[in-house]
């Protein structure tokens, strides 16, 4: 049972005057952190068609809002209930900068199923969504399909700035030329490479999606040392801390056969590091190993030898480098089958990352089946502390620092990440002087220099890392003697030292917003997670004064912050559907219609067509694509529509939102790319060989890809339209189309398409893939 | 929480939500949307005399060194720290020389340089994620709109372009966002333009486009007919996106095909060809001129970059490359081109600078680079010790307003605080907006001159 922190006096009043801290509250208003999940928070009050104003309190998975009007359509004005019998009042629909105007059912239920999963609604879930309760029960159930999952792996790689990088940016954690992802040209056998990439930017999502699952405290990402790994992703973290041993260390390549890798392995074997040659599936770059025709030892006898592990680890993922002496090349490099099998990279478990044990020799990062056998709810004892989102080898790679940089941007970017917020140069009112100036560069922070105010804070806070990682963000120990501890944490609330990124991630978990009266209310790592789920939603902020906001981010944290109960109630209010006029509405000067944005657009299309990763970007593409390999266009196609993103030093995500030329020439593309894997084609669902295949391809595409269900107002129109658009496409090209060719307003009637039934049933499907509501969200 | 960055988040991003695309759905300017009650019938017409110009803003968070080796950055005398490779040499601006790096001479036809200008100024930038800030002027901007997009909307009626909202050709980073009415605009590379508006006319389904957008036409009408008010709105702007990518492909495709890669020339190409095309009137590109330079042992990154040491086109080259474009399409006399940079870097007194090792974050000094038919050629502000960093570290200076010559003693009538709103009012200037029209484009902390001086045909 959620409680609230509210008593008699009215929500306006109480809202302000609620401001204090958590712990006062609950002394006050008898509150506690009930830690149910699925519990309810808010429910609908006034009018609603099914008087659904008590059922958050007893359904177990109603969310708040549901205003008055949201089932029956009206004008959008009324009240979110409390279980109290109080109220949070909504805005009218003329408040604001633009009159509001209440969504309807039809259209909130395709956003929200959208939004979680990538489906159309159906007509029954359409008809079950008459109040705010109900679409809260049918968001459970979203959140139980198979399509969830991958949705909010793609939202937290975001959230937690794991994604944004290139192989550039791992020059320095894993050496720079030559480094373990340096592969000659860009050449590799097989999908380990783009795989690695997909298990550095998942892991930390993974582990979030773990707290989804099993309804853990959301806020262990901050402090957790047990994380989501592969093999693969075990072997990328040893390898950040393999030794620089370019000058010491000589292993042998056999360019004929692959020894096993136990003899490999086996100091008294003949084959000791001797690792070989198989041949790969499928090459990266097909034309530059055609182009490279000099000296080709594939299959052969040669036995290469070659100097460091960092060459090594372009084996393990699937390229042996040149053979030369410096004058004379003995073998040109080339694409080999990796030792990382697919099942390496996708035997996903939970291993806690611990300090080595005193006496422990940490595995080698080559020693592939030591790897294999660390178990689920195992360990794996590494030099590096790993907490938290903000240490992960991709997090610090995204956020590469330097000598000069020293970590700052490291820790501006957990706060920005973490809170929401950091320090920029439009910060005002500062907390106070941090307790140690550990760390602080004296040259920078001249009292009264502009540079002072950054260095003063966030100086300390860079001891967090500085302590443990060298500038190449590799351990210390390998590089340099440790700094000088406690690290420094002074923000908004909290004014701390520490000694261990656990301690910095547990500040972190302490923040509280602070209003302007200087009273303290809800943690902000709770709300900055619910504002970034709105931009996922609305591709827009949720207001921080909103109080239904505001009420929201308190279930969540009174649910022991589960995240699935911050999903439910979020995504069934107000702010998402748009049921009603709320204050995040009038203080944004509008609700917020969106582009389907690369992501939404493909996983839409790949999850209500029942074919994975369509537009073939679920694959990282660590050097660019193929502009030789057709079977990539699609990728550089959806590569033009744009992205959700983050930035550095802004707490604000990316997510352009208008439909401009660029968007639309994007989707069109990409949607007649796709045609021809869809229609008459093998594995696609779409035929044009009889009437009968035609009609029903028709109806498939209005209620699947446009969203438009059979019971939807528009749908038998749309059926229509898209009926007349085959018909129009396979009239013969001498043929003048009459109503409806053109519609109002009346241009030049076009000539019939002349096209074969194919082509015709092809460009319905265009029509219908870049419809209005199959790239938006929102309508 | 503070109230500052909540007032941030409300009245940029997102604070006017939907304005840009209720002004595409109307047709009306987004200021005009925005409040009403405020615009007046001048608002809807063009009020810009014969002068209005297309601008091109090579724009850059790296935070790129043009301010450490561009003319004015030689006259103090052996304080500043430039490159070996760059001696002071003289920079011929028209009837103006000022001692630069060579470059600036010699990759410059003498064309170009007789209508550039350098403008020494603050930026108040201190991290890279202030470019989106600085690009607002860090808050002293109404309604934080970005000042290129405030000429945008001021030019756009003037020039009849297809869109009011900047184009953003050339950015490196999602850090050089560029916002309008509150959005986010998207940002494309020249061969992604290229791709998105050339298709082949063999290609059956490309054949039946015409057929096709006529269904979606009739597509659009139908959610409109149950949709809110907002969502018609957003029809109306899909609706009008689809008109405007046939247009532009049929007028753009010879000039595309010569694009061939994403760098500074062939974002030169894709900007002159957007301007002959009238597309917008603000096309953002990214010319390198040194990166985030903090280690760059012997200054070698920001030599090879100023010289465009690989012929990528970047540094001064690339500047010149613009002006080629433009000229290939006859529009050199219709488009300025400026640079834009959250910042600039260390010119003296860190231990890197001194030892040439590198250069550090620098908002205390930029130099804006001008070029354009309206630009009169000089050096504008200057360098001295103090200023903003109050150290021995050399600063923007004041600026006397009516030379435009650097004040270093600080007696200037523009403060060097001042000196970004009063590069952005002169390049406003020059763009041939006069003061009048751009001045609710500012909030009262606006406070910098303008410099008519630099301005050939000075609006008012």
């Amino acid at each position: 049972m959620i409680n609230f922190y509210r008593g008699t006096v009215a929500w306006p009043t109480l809202a302000r005057a609620a401001r204090v801290s958590l712990a006062a509250l609950a002394v006050a208003c008898g509150t506690g952190h009930s830690g149910e999940t699925g519990s309810s928070g808010l429910a609908s009050a006034g009018s609603s068609a099914s008087g659904s104003g008590g059922s958050g309190a007893s359904s177990g998975a109603s969310g708040p809002s549901g205003a008055s009007s949201a089932a029956s359509g009206t004008s959008g004005t009324g009240a979110v209930a409390l279980p109290d019998g109080g109220a949070i009042a909504l805005p009218p629909p003329d408040a604001g900068s633009t009159p509001f105007d209440a969504v309807q059912a039809n259209s909130y239920v395709r956003k929200v199923k959208n939004v979680l999963t990538g489906l159309a609604p159906t007509d029954a879930e359409v008809a079950a969504a008459t109040d705010s309760a109900a679409l809260a029960a049918l968001i459970d159930g979203w959140m139980a399909s198979p399509q969830f999952e991958p949705k909010m792996l793609k939202f937290f790689r975001n959230v937690f700035q794991q994604s944004q990088f290139s192989v550039a940016d791992w020059e320095f954690q894993l050496r720079m030329r030559p480094g373990a992802f340096d592969l000659p040209y860009a050449e590799y056998g097989d999908q380990a490479f783009p795989l690695m990439f997909q298990n550095l930017q998942e892991g930390i999502a993974r582990t979030a999606f773990n707290y989804v699952e099993t309804g853990q405290p959301f806020t262990n990402i901050l402090t957790t040392d047990t994380f989501m790994m592969t093999t693969g992703l075990m072997s990328l973290y040893l390898q950040v801390e393999m030794p620089y041993d370019i000058h010491t260390f000589n292993w042998q390549f056999n360019q004929g056969a692959r020894p096993d890798i136990a003899d490999t392995l086996n100091p008294s074997s003949p084959n000791y590091m001797v690792w070989g040659y198989a041949a790969p599936t499928t090459v990266s770059f097909p034309e530059v190993t055609q182009q490279k025709d000099g000296v080709k030892c594939e299959g052969s006898s040669t036995v290469s030898t070659f100097p460091g592990n960092t060459n090594l680890y372009n084996v393990l993922l699937g390229v042996v480098p040149r053979d030369t002496d410096g004058t004379t090349i003995t073998c040109f490099e080339h694409a080999i089958q990796p030792y990382f099998t697919p099942q390496d990279q996708s035997d996903w478990r939970l291993v806690t990352l611990r300090p080595l044990n005193a006496g422990e020799t940490e595995l080698l990062a080559y020693d592939l089946p030591s790897i294999r056998n660390v178990p689920a709810g195992g360990s794996l004892g590494l030099q590096a502390q790993r907490t938290g989102f903000f240490s992960s080898p991709a997090f610090q790679a995204v956020w590469n620092t330097s000598a000069s940089n020293s970590h700052r941007v490291t820790a501006n970017q957990a706060l920005l990440a973490a809170l929401g917020e950091g320090f920029t140069s439009l910060q005002v009112s500062l907390p106070p002087i941090p307790a140690t100036s550990n760390g602080t560069d004296a040259v920078h922070s001249v009292s009264g220099s502009v540079c002072a105010t950054c260095h003063t804070y966030l100086d300390p806070m860079t001891v967090f890392w500085n302590t443990l990682y060298s500038d190449n963000d590799v351990p210390t120990a390998s590089v340099f003697p440790a700094k000088a501890m406690p690290g420094g944490f002074s923000f908004a609330n909290v004014n701390s030292t520490g000694t261990s990124l656990a301690q910095f991630g547990a500040f972190l978990g302490q923040v509280t917003d602070i209003d302007p009266s200087g009273q303290i209310n809800l943690n902000r790592f709770a709300f900055n997670i619910a504002d970034q789920l709105c931009f996922f939603a609305n591709s827009a902020p949720c207001g921080e004064d909103d109080e239904l906001f505001r009420q929201i981010v308190l279930d969540f944290q009174n649910a022991n912050y589960d995240f699935k109960t911050l999903v439910r109630e979020l995504l069934s209010s107000p702010l998402v559907t748009a049921s009603a006029n709320t204050q995040t509405f009038v203080d944004n000067g509008g609700v917020t219609i969106s582009i389907s944005r690369r992501e939404q657009f493909c996983d839409a299309l790949s999850n209500r067509l029942g074919i994975a990763d369509l537009c073939n970007i679920d694959m990282p593409t660590p050097d660019g694509t193929d502009v030789h390999n057709t079977a990539q266009n699609v990728t550089r196609l959806a590569g033009s529509i744009s992205v959700d993103e983050f930035s550095r030093g802004s707490q604000i995500p990316v997510t352009p939102t208008p439909p401009n030329l660029f968007f639309r020439g994007a989707v069109e593309l990409v949607c007649e790319n796709l045609a021809t894997r869809l229609v008459d084609a093998t594995g696609g669902p779409y035929a044009s060989t009889s009437q009968a295949t035609i009609t029903s391809a028709i109806q498939n595409m209005v209620s699947t890809v446009m969203g438009y269900p059979p019971s939807d107002p528009n749908y038998a129109a749309a059926v229509s339209i898209l009926q007349q658009h085959y018909a129009a496409a396979t009239a013969p090209a001498t043929t003048t189309l009459g109503a409806p060719f053109p519609v109002a307003p009346a241009t030049t009637a076009p000539s019939g398409g002349g096209a074969t039934p194919t082509n015709a049933l092809r460009s319905t499907f265009v029509a219908a893939c870049e419809s209005p509501t199959s790239v938006s969200i929102g309508l | 929480m503070d109230r500052a960055r909540r007032q941030f988040l409300m009245t940029t991003l997102f604070g006017e939500g939907g304005v840009g695309l209720r002004a595409l759905a109307t047709g009306l300017p987004a200021w005009f949307v925005l409040d009403p009650r405020t615009a007046t019938a001048q608002d809807l017409q063009c009020m810009l005399g014969s002068n209005a110009q297309y601008l091109v803003v090579s724009a850059s968070s790296a935070g790129d060194a043009i301010n450490c080796n561009a003319p004015g950055t030689y006259d103090p005398g052996g304080v500043i720290i430039h490159p070996t490779q760059f001696p002071a040499t003289p920079v011929t601006l028209g009837s103006v020389t000022a001692n630069g790096a060579p470059n600036w001479q010699s990759d410059l036809t003498d064309t170009t340089r007789a209508r550039t200008a350098f403008f020494h100024h603050v930026t108040g930038g201190l991290v890279h994620g202030d470019h989106p800030k600085v690009m607002a002027m860090t808050g002293d901007t109404a309604n934080a709109e970005m000042y290129i997009s405030n000429f945008a909307k001021h030019l756009a009626t003037c020039l009849g372009t297809v869109q009011a909202q900047p184009v953003v050709l050339g950015a490196t980073s999602s850090l050089e966002l560029v916002t309008f009415g509150g959005l986010t605009l998207p940002q494309i590379s020249p061969t992604q333009l290229k791709q998105l508006l050339t298709g082949s006319a063999t290609d059956p389904l490309v054949k039946l486009r015409t057929i096709r957008d006529q269904t979606l036409n009739q597509l659009n009408a139908l959610a409109k007919s149950s949709g809110t008010n907002v969502q018609k709105a957003f029809l109306d702007a899909f609706a009008l996106s689809q008109n405007q990518v046939r247009q532009l492909s049929a007028a753009l495709a010879t000039t595309l095909a010569a694009i061939t890669d994403d760098s500074p020339g062939s974002q030169a190409l894709a900007a002159a060809a957007l301007v002959s095309a009238k597309v917008t009137p603000v096309i953002t590109v990214h010319i390198p001129f040194s990166g985030d330079n903090h280690s760059d042992s012997a200054l070698y990154q920001e030599w090879f970059q100023t010289t465009n040491h690989d012929g990528s086109g970047s540094g001064v080259a690339g500047i010149q490359a613009v002006q080629d474009a433009l000229a290939s399409l006859n529009v050199q006399d219709s488009a300025t081109f400026a640079t834009a940079n959250v910042f600039g870097r260390t010119l003296n007194n860190t231990a890197t600078v001194e030892a040439l090792n590198g250069r550090d974050h620098y908002g205390a000094h930029t130099v804006t680079v001008m070029v354009g038919k309206n630009v009169n050629p000089g050096v504008y502000g200057g360098v001295a010790a103090g200023g903003l960093a109050g150290s021995p570290n050399f600063g923007a200076t004041d600026i006397d307003s009516t030379t435009g010559q650097s004040v270093p003693n600080g007696t200037g009538d523009i403060p060097f605080a001042q000196t970004q709103a009063s590069m952005v009012k002169t390049l406003g200037a020059m763009l041939g907006i006069p003061q009048s029209v751009m001045a609710n484009d500012f909030t009262s902390a606006a406070k910098g001159k303008p410099i008519p001086s630099a301005v050939v045909n000075y609006p008012g």
